[in-house]
């Protein structure tokens, strides 16, 4: 602080100083940024972790020098530049048909992105695998059956196309979601300007709504081919049979699909992974800074949708089509398997796969372990995500930028890495080997990969939160822990406990990070499926994912619940209790309305 | 009821702007003293420092003896030790929690109670006509009736002393008057120092016993709401304190009580009354306010009548704004209901010439800024 070095700065709240921040960054390093030095460190060791090596040019000579590298490098550009391509345009346009025009059906979209968004890519690998499997797959059954043809595949999931049509998919829906909020609070006063200015709707369309919205589009463009090379599950489960590997893919093999294990090698290869998803991030931070990255609306303004004619009619059916092939299709491909005897059977349908799930010790195991890595995983992401992102926002030393970069880390690092990352770190720090091969270890980096999805769900509300309600609480007597516990914890409450379910839910259909760290007692439901999934008991498959589908829903519909109720009954508590205490009759507050979430922002 | 003394306070952030540079000021018990300033002048840092909500990087601050911040010897007391409270801009009421709730909090935080709290909460929403309104939440009331229900939060603890961070301008015009009544009868029925931070100067003048005009993190002057009013010191204050009309003038003539200047670039003398220390040739700024441009005197005024053409001529309901050309320059007159009467409106158009008399006693001579300061300020002066 220019020439006056205090030699301890005071303090204005909590975590203002150095000092006070110290913990959080000890921790923060612990689990973010520890297991990338591990990986950096032990790519350049000529050993398996937890064995004595030398250093070494090894893993990367042998590494980069196969040709196969190569070619996975070629192919996982491949699938991200054509997958980003189809989701950003059918993205935009389901946005733009949304936010502007008249389309019918267009309040369905929304809410269905949502739930594309959070079903795990592993429902979309194993669905399609089946609905588009060349001899028995309901798609291409159906499509013989109408046409009365002979072996005439339509469609074959199990392959190129395969590949990026189920990826896109679920890229649609995560670019329309980074889309929607800049298309529809976009300042309509833009284009009456350009209207009046004599231009015509079409000409407006494209040199004033896309131009305005260009840094949002490039911004969605630039994420999409980031998630594109961290793509896993689907290429693991569609391009396999159809020996197409990806760079993530090939990671994973060189360690589980070759002995010995590959550890080395794997984490050279990495590196080149992370290098170029971390410069993507990069600039697709200076394009947009970091807030558009969350999918915070702008303000709400009135607009009066336009009416396309008959074209609305196209829009309709692009989100038919979109809903059929994203969720109908699967849903009723996984339910209608699931109660088969055998994939494809035309046999009479029953629960039997239901009924020897539930005698399986294996699959009781998994549903358990998920709940608990998923319930307590998600609680712990999330407590480390105020804790990170409250102290990022107060903090006036200078380490909390470090702080914040270490907590954005793991978006950075595709699920695969950092699976092996945290395998490298705590096979190799001697205190924390115990706890490989236990559901902790699972657990542990399930909350690292949470964590950006958790600081992005508290970020609003904390940045919301108006710093004069501290301060005043402050100057009212109360000390900075005092302030958290009465003022920041009930006011982002709500957010916390809707960001922890969603966590949650994302968690449970996390298959990256077990399908490295999990030992036959400490797998997941995914992993479960999965396995079931390649060794051919299919119907098995789906019915152990219909039942985890299932309790993602109730997840759903409880997070909705819950959150509805803290937000009522914490306000009526606060009442009835003042109430009580001011001994006036308590009549009036049972009628008190609860306030809209929203109301916490009052100030700024 | 702890007076304040503020010693070189300084704040400079670390990319080397100063907010605050070099304040010393002294605050007695039970003093209601303003903060008054443009913004970025200063103001709120002081008062966020005198609060703890934000540390000084030098000089110290003491309420009564107690040291609560001096960087220099490590001290700094965090603000729910410095026995205070603060009423903030946009109200800070926190949505989760009623106005009682709200309005209990201090005493909460200082362990009374239950009974007490009750009693206490109860007087102080009665205080600002709220007691009806204790089981609602903080978030449905209106804009006025939340400030004052941080009064109300303000006020409970009897604290020794009371910030006001700005706290009338979210406010409307005829709130903000009742409001500040409010502000004042809190003050007096509690006895705490008082420090109040605001930018206008109707508001300050109105509610102070004491007056501290900052500018660029700097203390400009100090005073009464008349000292100021009828003295102030810069041409910065004057213009601050509404003094339309500031001119660079020599001294022409001195006599025993008053003496004449002559305004720079024009022909037209002007009267003051009292004594200078200059003489004849000396330069001087003077100033006056639009409404001593008068169309009558009483009996017995110095005045100097001034000839001028009506270039401009603006209705504002209260009063008429005249902008006048006088020998070459251009004067701000207003004329208030009383004289409007007074006058056949035809006359009061642009381009029509008018006598009106610049009263002699309200005519300030503005003193030479300090020329070892080299800190000091230069304003340009405006055209209008």
């Amino acid at each position: 602080m220019g020439e006056v070095k205090l030699r301890r700065q005071p303090h204005t709240g909590p975590f203002s100083t150095g000092l006070s921040l110290l913990p959080l960054l000890l921790v923060s390093f612990f689990l973010f940024a520890m297991p990338i030095v591990m990986l950096v460190w032990g790519a350049f060791r000529n050993a398996s972790p937890g064995q004595a090596a030398n250093w070494s040019f090894g893993a990367f000579t042998r590494a980069y020098s196969t040709a196969e590298t190569w070619v996975d490098f070629r192919n996982s550009i491949v699938l991200s530049l054509s997958v980003t391509i189809i989701a950003v345009v059918i993205g935009v346009i389901l946005a733009f048909l949304v936010a502007r025009t008249t389309t019918p059906l267009r309040a369905i979209v929304t809410p269905m992105m949502g739930a594309v968004v959070v079903l795990p890519p592993l429902f979309y690998g194993i669905s399609w695998g089946m609905l588009g499997q060349k001899d028995v797959g309901l798609l291409n059954t159906t499509f013989r059956s109408i046409f009365h043809l002979h072996s005439f595949v339509l469609f074959n999931a199990n392959s190129w196309a395969g590949l990026i049509v189920v990826s896109a998919l679920k890229g649609v829906a995560f670019s329309y979601i980074l889309l929607i909020g800049p298309f529809g609070s976009m300042d309509r006063s833009l284009e009456e300007a350009s209207q009046i200015s004599g231009a015509s709707r079409l000409t407006t369309l494209f040199r004033v709504d896309l131009m305005v919205l260009a840094p949002a589009i490039i911004g969605a463009t630039i994420l999409s081919i980031v998630v594109g090379f961290e793509f896993f599950d689907v290429p693991l489960i569609l391009g396999t049979p159809a020996r197409i590997k990806v760079f993530s893919t090939r990671i994973y093999d060189m360690i589980d699909q070759q002995t010995p294990a590959d550890y080395g090698g794997a984490g050279a290869l990495s590196m080149l992974l992370v290098v170029i998803v971390i410069i993507l991030v990069l600039v697709q931070w200076r394009i947009l800074g970091k807030r558009s990255f969350t999918t915070v609306t702008g303000k709400t303004h009135r607009t009066d949708p336009w009416n396309i004619g008959k074209w609305r009619y196209a829009g309709t059916a692009l989100i038919v089509v979109y809903v059929l092939l994203a969720v109908i299709l699967p849903m009723f491909q996984l339910l209608l398997g699931s109660l088969q005897s055998f994939f494809g059977s035309k046999g009479p349908l029953s629960f039997i796969n239901y009924h020897r799930l539930f005698a399986n010790a294996d699959a009781v195991q998994a549903l358990l372990n998920t709940l608990l890595t998923a319930v307590i995983g998600g609680f712990i992401a999330m407590v480390v995500a105020v804790l990170v992102t409250y102290a990022v926002a107060r903090s006036q030393s200078g380490w909390r930028k470090a702080l914040d970069l270490m907590g954005w880390l793991p978006f950075a690092v595709p699920g695969i890495i950092l699976a092996l990352a945290i395998a490298w770190e705590y096979i190799s720090i001697p205190g924390l080997k115990n706890l490989y091969g236990t559901v902790w270890i699972v657990m542990l980096a399930l909350v690292v990969t949470a964590a950006p999805m958790a600081m992005r769900a508290v970020q609003p509300a904390i940045g919301q939160l108006a710093r004069d309600l501290e301060e005043s609480a402050r100057v009212s007597g109360a000390s900075g822990m005092r302030m958290m516990g009465t003022v920041v914890l009930p006011l982002i409450a709500p957010s916390f406990l809707s960001g922890w379910f969603l966590v949650a839910i994302l968690l449970s259909g996390n298959l990256t990070i077990p399908i490295l760290l999990s030992t036959p007692t400490s797998q997941t439901v995914p992993l479960l499926v999965y396995n079931l999934y390649t060794q051919g008991q299919v119907t098995q498959a789906s019915a152990l994912f219909v039942i985890e589908l299932l309790l993602l829903g109730i997840g759903l519909v409880l997070a909705r619940v819950i959150a509805a109720v803290t937000t009522r009954v914490m306000k009526r508590r606060s009442v009835q209790q003042q109430a009580k205490l001011m001994a006036i009759d308590t009549a009036d507050s049972q009628n008190t309305e609860p306030v809209a979430k929203t109301a916490i922002v009052q100030s700024s | 009821m702890k007076p304040v003394t503020i010693n070189g306070l300084e704040k400079r952030y670390s990319d080397g702007t100063f907010a605050v540079r070099g304040i010393d000021l002294t605050i007695g018990e039970g003093e209601f003293v303003t903060l008054l300033g443009p913004s970025g002048c200063g103001k709120t840092t002081t008062l966020r420092c005198l609060a703890g909500l934000e540390a000084p990087t030098a000089g110290s601050i003491s309420f009564g003896d107690q040291v609560v911040v001096d960087p220099a010897h490590n001290i700094f007391v965090p603000p729910e030790k410095r026995d205070i409270s603060m009423v903030f801009q946009n109200y800070a009421l926190w949505p989760h929690m009623t106005v009682f709730a709200n309005v209990a909090y201090p005493l909460k935080m200082a362990k009374v109670r239950k009974s007490e709290i009750k009693e206490r909460v109860a007087a102080s929403l009665a205080l600002v006509n709220l007691r009806e309104r204790a089981q609602q939440p903080a978030s449905q009331l209106s804009g006025g009736q939340q400030q004052r229900v941080a009064l109300a939060r303000a006020m409970v603890g009897r604290p020794s002393l009371i910030f006001f961070d700005e706290p009338l301008s979210n406010l409307d015009a005829k709130l903000r008057h009742t409001m500040q009544e409010q502000i004042r009868a809190a003050h007096e029925s509690l006895g705490s120092t008082t420090v109040y931070v605001t930018h206008d100067q109707q508001e300050a003048l109105a509610l102070s016993d004491r007056i501290v005009v900052m500018d660029q993190g700097k203390i400009l002057q100090i005073g009464t709401s008349e000292e100021l009013y009828r003295q102030p010191n810069s041409h910065f204050v004057a213009d601050f304190l509404g003094y339309q009309n500031i001119m660079d003038a020599t001294v022409v003539g001195v006599d025993a009580d008053s003496y004449t200047v002559q305004l720079n670039d024009s022909d037209l003398k002007i009267t003051l009354q009292g004594k200078t220390g200059k003489k004849a040739g000396d330069s001087v700024t003077v100033a006056f306010r639009s409404a001593h441009l008068r169309f009558d005197t009483m009996p017995d005024e110095q005045f100097t009548p001034i000839d001028g053409l009506i270039t401009h001529a603006t209705y504002r309901g209260r009063d008429l704004l005249l902008l006048l050309e006088a020998q070459g320059k251009t004067l701000r007159a207003t004329l208030d209901e009383d004289e409007m009467v007074r006058v056949d409106r035809s006359q009061l158009t642009a381009g029509s010439t008018i006598t009106l008399k610049l009263l002699a006693d309200r005519v300030v001579a503005l003193p030479d800024p300090d020329p070892d300061d080299d800190t000091a300020i230069t304003y340009e002066s405006e055209d209008m």
